[in-house]
């Protein structure tokens, strides 16, 4: 029997159902590790250990979830929170509006053997905000609501840095292209 | 590709292990309670019904038959002791 994220979080809740909560972990952790990885530039280690932390932090509050949002954006929403804590431990000066340290390149990406490494690559120019909305937008679960309540943005601004987010995105894919690797229809 | 295409199609990270980690570092399961108060506030019950009732000819000629009061209070004492433990343990175990 498949159960969906409310009667899981209701058994853990409950019963403290290790095997419910098992099983929300297994279905969220590719995207959160995915979303904790480009906001922290790639660096695997650090992002498994902060979605770990984000999991146990998790864990811990969700007696206390009510569920006014989805468990999705909740979770994210501690991720997110759990970002900024260690940016803040280990970089006083962080900001999600902050600039890249990596050029946008007119196709300077190392050679990539796959447009998701060319993606991955390119994500790296964009601005953490921009990369975080992008990130989560395109999970199935999350909504433009819900991505808008995790980063705490009105609507109209999480859709303007996904616009400029993808600009950026497309535009640095197209030098990739133009460096003479496969590129992208704009 | 599509730009659109490629995000959607954003890399799925294969779990090797991570669920299992994240599980083993979460506390061991609270140990329920539940049957633990539910049996102790039967037997108590039981004991305390029995002790008052069994001398008694008065109540248990008010009911037709004889184990029919010792089940009622034994019950009756149950529910109430067993609806007070049981919030107690919420309350201290949540």
């Amino acid at each position: 029997m498949i159960l969906n994220d409310k009667e899981l979080v209701t058994r853990v809740q409950a019963y403290d159902d290790h095997y419910a909560f098992s099983q929300l972990v297994k279905k969220y952790q590719s995207p959160l590790r995915l979303f904790l990885r480009r906001l922290l530039n790639g660096d695997e280690a650090r992002a498994d250990d902060l979605a770990q932390e984000t999991f146990l932090l998790a864990y811990r509050k969700l007696e206390r979830f009510e569920g006014r949002s989805s468990f999705a954006t909740w979770l994210f929403a501690i991720g997110k929170n759990q970002f900024l804590q260690q940016m803040r431990k280990s970089k006083q000066n962080f900001s999600w509006e902050e600039d890249s340290s990596q050029e946008m390149m007119d196709g300077g990406f190392e050679d990539s053997k796959s447009n998701r490494m060319d993606l991955e690559e390119a994500m790296k120019v964009l601005r953490p905000i921009e990369r975080a909305v992008i990130t989560m937008c395109y999970f199935e679960d999350l909504t433009h609501e819900d991505v808008s309540q995790i980063m705490e943005l009105p609507l109209g601004s999480l859709k303007t840095h996904i616009k400029r987010g993808k600009e950026k995105l497309q535009k640095a894919l197209q030098g990739h292209q133009n460096h003479g690797s496969r590129g992208v229809k704009v | 590709m599509n730009l659109d295409d490629m995000l959607k199609d954003q890399d799925k990270i294969e779990d090797k292990g991570f669920s299992a980690q994240v599980m083993s570092r979460i506390p061991k399961k609270r140990k329920s309670k539940r049957s633990f108060i539910l049996g102790t506030c039967l037997a108590i019950g039981s004991v305390t019904s029995f002790y008052f009732l069994t001398d008694r000819n008065s109540l248990t000629n008010l009911f037709n038959s004889p184990a029919l009061p010792f089940a009622i209070v034994a019950l009756a004492i149950t529910i109430c002791m067993g609806s007070l433990l049981y919030v107690a343990n919420e309350e201290l175990f949540s």
